[in-house]
């Protein structure tokens, strides 16, 4: 997750609480998931960013999950998201995320 | 995914964006506290 | 810095350079060159100004050449060549050179994940081009003009507004479907770069997109999509230079492909992440359609 991101969420997480907080990922695919769902439960995996050995615990969901997707009404998911639904393969990011979530 | 909590969204542009996650959420009754698109190349 | 702009103007020049002598054309013979590099030339009281074209044109000894740069993230190269294949449509120049040299800044970009994983640093080789453009002749392969799309402010960043403005909505002006283009020519990274770095493969994912759209306006079915992806589609092959794999990579192969009768069209689509400079939140693109000049 890029450094200027991970800066703003380190402030917000002071500023709410993280245990006030969710990320909603967009992530087109399953590659790269797993580090940016660390980044703000663990903290940066690259070790170079603001959230470097920063353990957030926020738990990070992708906006197709259905327990995401499933609450937005239909109309507008329907404009919004059926083309990602369409290409995006959401399972393999789901069982990613549903383990870095359950650890919390 | 628990309500009543503030959301930060992490888009991807060649995934789903930052406006379009925050859209949709506040259609869902959420408090979008940050949005943002990445671009990985 | 200066190395950085040194390393876009060098290599850009060596396009060019390498160009002329493979087309036996003489450098003298260009009339402007558009430089769209990814570098700031200029420094603190000057950053940004520019006109690195110049400077290029003058090493490839294009004497009777002015030039100009063309900023646009990653879609410079295709506003670049809009512009130059605009200048000769109108009579403003004959033949106009496009050029970007490489970004040094972009090497060894995601280093750490491939280091990480054991393998060398992948992302280890510039890229540049040049393409010279002319008024195309009867049977020539050329670019068709009347299908230049832009991304217009209002259109929003989503995937799918990019898909519709830059292809959907240009084919329908030419009434032509998204399922008649032969071959798309999109964000081409290599993924043996990108997958290990968790960038993804982007192209695949361009493709996708296109696919998906299609669906949506019943061109194809859900289960046609990965034949969408092959059929039109191709693996990334460029090296991870941001503005160079942005379709314009594709443009010499879709050359060759139009020449051969392989292909009938090839629609060429670029990607600009403007929001990445922080003065606005929008994306951007630039998309054109080369075929063969049958008029």
């Amino acid at each position: 997750m890029n450094f200027e991101n991970q800066g703003v969420i380190k402030r917000l997480a002071d500023q709410y609480g993280p245990e006030n907080l969710t990320v909603v990922l967009g992530n087109g695919e399953a590659n790269g998931v797993e580090v940016f769902a660390e980044t703000v439960t663990e903290g940066d995996p690259s070790f170079a960013g603001p959230l470097a050995g920063v353990a957030l615990k926020i738990p990070v969901y992708h906006m197709l999950e259905e327990d995401v997707m499933g609450q937005v009404p239909e109309k507008l998911r329907e404009e919004k998201l059926q083309l990602s639904a369409l290409v995006i393969d959401i399972e393999p990011m789901h069982e990613v995320l549903e383990a870095s979530r359950a650890k919390l | 995914m628990q309500k009543g909590k503030k959301i930060i969204a992490i888009g991807e542009r060649d995934g789903v964006t930052g406006p379009v996650i925050a859209e949709c959420l506040e259609g869902a009754g959420y408090e979008v506290v940050f949005q943002a698109t990445e671009c990985f190349v | 810095m200066l190395l950085e702009n040194l390393a876009a103007k060098v290599t850009a020049a060596h396009s060019l350079r390498a160009l002329c002598k493979q087309l036996d054309l003489d450098p003298g013979e260009i009339d402007f060159v558009f430089s769209c590099s990814e570098e700031a030339v200029g420094d603190r009281y000057n950053r940004g100004g520019g006109n690195l074209a110049k400077a290029i044109a003058e090493d490839v000894g294009c004497g009777n050449a002015s030039g100009c740069d063309v900023k646009a993230f990653c879609a410079g190269p295709m506003y670049a060549m809009v512009q130059a294949a605009s200048m000769i449509q109108s009579g403003v120049a004959k033949r106009v050179a496009v050029v970007a040299g490489g970004s040094l800044a972009k090497l060894g970009m995601k280093f750490e994940s491939h280091v990480k994983k054991g393998m060398p640093i992948l992302e280890d080789m510039l890229g540049s081009f040049a393409a010279i453009l002319s008024a195309a002749k009867p049977g020539q392969v050329c670019m068709r003009l009347d299908s230049a799309a832009f991304h217009p402010v209002r259109a929003g960043g989503s995937a799918q507004a990019m898909a519709e403005e830059l292809a959907e909505k240009p084919l329908a002006k030419l009434g032509m479907k998204l399922t008649d283009v032969d071959r798309y020519g999109v964000e081409l990274h290599n993924p043996e770069i990108t997958l290990p770095s968790g960038s993804g493969d982007v192209p695949r994912t361009n493709y996708l997109t296109l696919a998906a759209l299609a669906v949506m306006r019943g061109q194809i079915t859900k289960n046609q999509m990965e034949d969408f992806v092959r059929s039109r589609g191709m693996l990334g092959y460029a090296p991870t230079q941001g503005h160079i794999p942005s379709a314009i990579v594709y443009l010499g192969h879709a050359k060759t492909a139009l020449e051969c009768g392989a292909i009938r069209n090839a629609l060429l689509m670029a990607k600009g992440s403007l929001f990445l400079g922080r003065m606005t939140q929008l994306s951007d693109g630039c998309s054109f359609l080369v075929d063969k000049n049958d008029v």
